[in-house]
């Protein structure tokens, strides 16, 4: 079978500045895909391209084996779930609402659903442990809270692809481990996964692959070692960070802000 | 699946809405300068609607069948159209400022009710009149230059949309003024003033018959958005991703919300206060789901305008007041009161 998302030479951006150049990068059946990199790097720039939701400037974007251009918004939303920051949370909706709105692809003219949409949406929201705040409205919860309906809609499409962009903002260390295992549970039943993360470590611990981003080029990709093991990644954070290997897990290694180092210069400030 | 929550309460609320139309429709068509009971007036009602006038009393058939009902008939679809545009606009700007004017219908629709008294215009083929034509043409011309300008590289703008639609409201404000300062009589002056500030004094069956069609259709596709506006809350890209094509939704809820809103304002002149309150109200007490908000905020619109209407031509008879000042004395105070209740019950 076709992998779930292939991008080949993409170029995209705002306006005419490009904020993604060249970029190629597979996600395959099963795969989690960690996109890492300091901010502006374009890393939720390949998100938005390869969800169509801004026109490469050349290049291409495959999901399944078919170009992006092929596939219908309706079509393309019953296998592929995205997750934007830019999503709004509407404060007198209720967590079921929200997460029943994952069905939306699959509902009728009137968002009229069958029993089995329901059952999926009830599923996706005992997953992510929202059962008791079901029938709450976002706006009495916390960032958290909310952020958890979100992923919970996005499980609820049942989907084959994945295209998260820092899912797991908001959410306690713990939350964050058990949103990142969730979502590598859906890798293990076959999706392919491209998410977006801030935290370096959390992208070690759970992915398959890093790429590693700066100024829109993708400098590396690989496995967690060979990734954040390189020189590529002292160069994108400035050289002001440790990579440390863990006891027991040599090949998912840690990276640590360098302490030791003062950090930039600023005039007047003493050396 | 039943829902939860606010939801529960909601077949209830229609109910008692309908039964809640039906005596204000009654009640409003009773009141007057010759009081009718109710039981006269129902009547009537049956002896029209069976096309058995010869049964009744005459002079209360006519007062009920070719007065008071055409000009309550006409409320009841006016605060309907502002009910239902302010409540699906509010959904598609995602602005809780957003009424059925913001896109310059109310601007224009003044500027031409305006220019039809003042130039003294007469269309000879139009059956309602120049100043209902010339309000309703103008107000979709308003409304096309405001959605031309803000298609820029085939994407809809909301934010130049709603700009556009501002400041092309100033620019035809302006001629407005313009025109009652500079009417050769300050009669007319006085006319489109009046014009402006809302009153249904001119309503007869031949208005709602030409404002019908219009507004059956706009309301029919704003009502069949109702979902896809609940999607669209989530934001334009989020929305997208979930499979909603948000450009057409955009194009089909202006068209159907200012092709209604129009219509309406053309016989009504400016009503305030209606579409920017009444969804508000609805959403504060059954929730924001606009499958439920669009319709129930088209049945309130319309009972508050019978009811506000009724106000206007019995409070000081045999003056009238304009009905706009009326939407919103009676209006105001009783949000205000619901906004404080719910910041009690949510804070």
């Amino acid at each position: 079978m076709a992998d779930p998302l292939v991008c080949e030479r993409l170029t995209a951006g705002y306006g005419r500045k490009p904020a993604l150049i060249d970029a190629a990068l597979g996600v395959g059946s099963g795969e989690l895909v960690c996109l890492v990199g300091p901010n502006g790097a374009g890393k939720s720039t390949l998100i938005r391209a390869a969800a169509g939701l801004l026109r490469p400037f050349s290049g291409e974007v495959r999901l399944f084996g078919r170009p992006l251009s092929s596939w219908s918004r309706r079509e393309m939303a019953r296998r592929v779930a995205v997750v934007l920051q830019s999503g709004i949370v509407p404060p007198l909706f209720t967590v079921r609402e929200i997460v029943e709105m994952g069905r939306a692809p699959f509902a009728g003219f009137w968002g009229d659903m069958r029993a089995r949409d329901a059952r999926i949406a009830e599923e996706a929201l005992a997953a992510f442990g929202l059962d008791a705040l079901a029938d709450r409205r976002l706006g009495e919860l916390s960032g958290g809270e909310a952020q958890r309906a979100v992923l919970a809609r996005a499980l609820a499409q049942e989907p084959e692809l994945l295209l998260l962009d820092e899912p797991t903002v908001h959410l306690d260390i713990h939350r964050e481990a058990a949103a990142l295992a969730g979502i590598r549970e859906l890798a293990r039943r076959g999706a392919g996964v491209l998410v977006v993360l801030h935290d370096l470590n959390l992208a070690s611990a759970f992915a398959d692959r890093l790429a590693l981003l700066q100024g829109g080029r993708i400098l590396r990709a690989g496995p967690p070692l060979e990734v954040l093991g390189s020189e590529e990644l002292l160069d994108a954070y400035e050289r002001s960070v440790r990579v440390v290997g863990l006891p027991g897990q040599p090949e998912r290694p840690i990276v640590l802000p360098d302490f030791r180092d003062p950090g930039p210069r600023y005039p007047g400030r003493p050396r | 699946m039943p829902l939860a929550g606010p939801s529960a309460r909601r077949g209830p609320a229609l109910a008692l809405a309908l039964v809640v139309l039906l005596s204000a429709l009654l009640a409003a068509a009773s009141v007057g300068s010759v009081g009718i009971p109710f039981g006269a007036v129902g009547r009537v009602l049956w002896a029209g609607l069976l096309g058995t006038r010869g049964t009744v009393d005459p002079a209360q058939a006519a007062i009920v069948l070719s007065i008071r009902l055409p000009r309550v008939v006409l409320a009841l679809v006016v605060g309907a159209v502002l009910g239902v545009v302010g409540a699906a606009y509010q959904g598609l700007f995602r602005n809780p400022l957003a009424d059925p004017y913001l896109v310059g219908v109310s601007s224009g629709a003044s500027l031409g009710a305006a220019l039809a008294i003042a130039l003294t215009w007469r269309f000879p083929w139009s059956e309602v009149g120049a100043v209902p034509t010339a309000a309703f043409g103008f107000a979709l011309l308003a409304t096309v230059l405001a959605y031309g300008v803000s298609r820029i590289g085939g994407r809809t703008s909301i934010t130049l949309l709603i700009l556009a639609g501002v400041a092309l409201g100033s620019l035809f404000s302006a001629g407005t003024t313009l025109l009652m300062l500079s009417a050769r009589d300050a009669f007319r002056s006085v006319e489109i003033l009046s014009w402006i500030m809302g009153s249904l004094s001119r309503a007869t069956w031949r208005q709602v018959e030409e404002i019908a069609p219009f507004a059956a259709f706009g309301l029919a596709l704003v009502l069949a958005c109702s979902y896809k506006l609940n999607v669209l809350q989530l934001g334009d890209d989020q929305a997208a991703a979930l499979g909603l094509g948000v450009e057409r939704l955009r194009l089909v809820l202006i068209l159907g919300g200012s092709l209604a809103t129009a219509a309406a304002v053309s016989v009504s002149g400016i009503v305030g206060f209606v579409g920017l309150v009444v969804p508000h109200a609805v959403r504060l007490v059954w929730g924001p789901d606009h499958r439920f908000l669009i319709p129930m905020s088209g049945l309130l619109g319309g009972i508050f305008l019978i009811l506000a209407d009724l106000v206007a031509r019995t409070l000081l008879a045999p003056r009238e007041i304009p009905l706009g000042v009326v939407t919103a004395c009676v209006g105001v105070p009783l949000f205000v009161a619901l906004l404080l209740r719910q910041k009690r019950n949510l804070v």
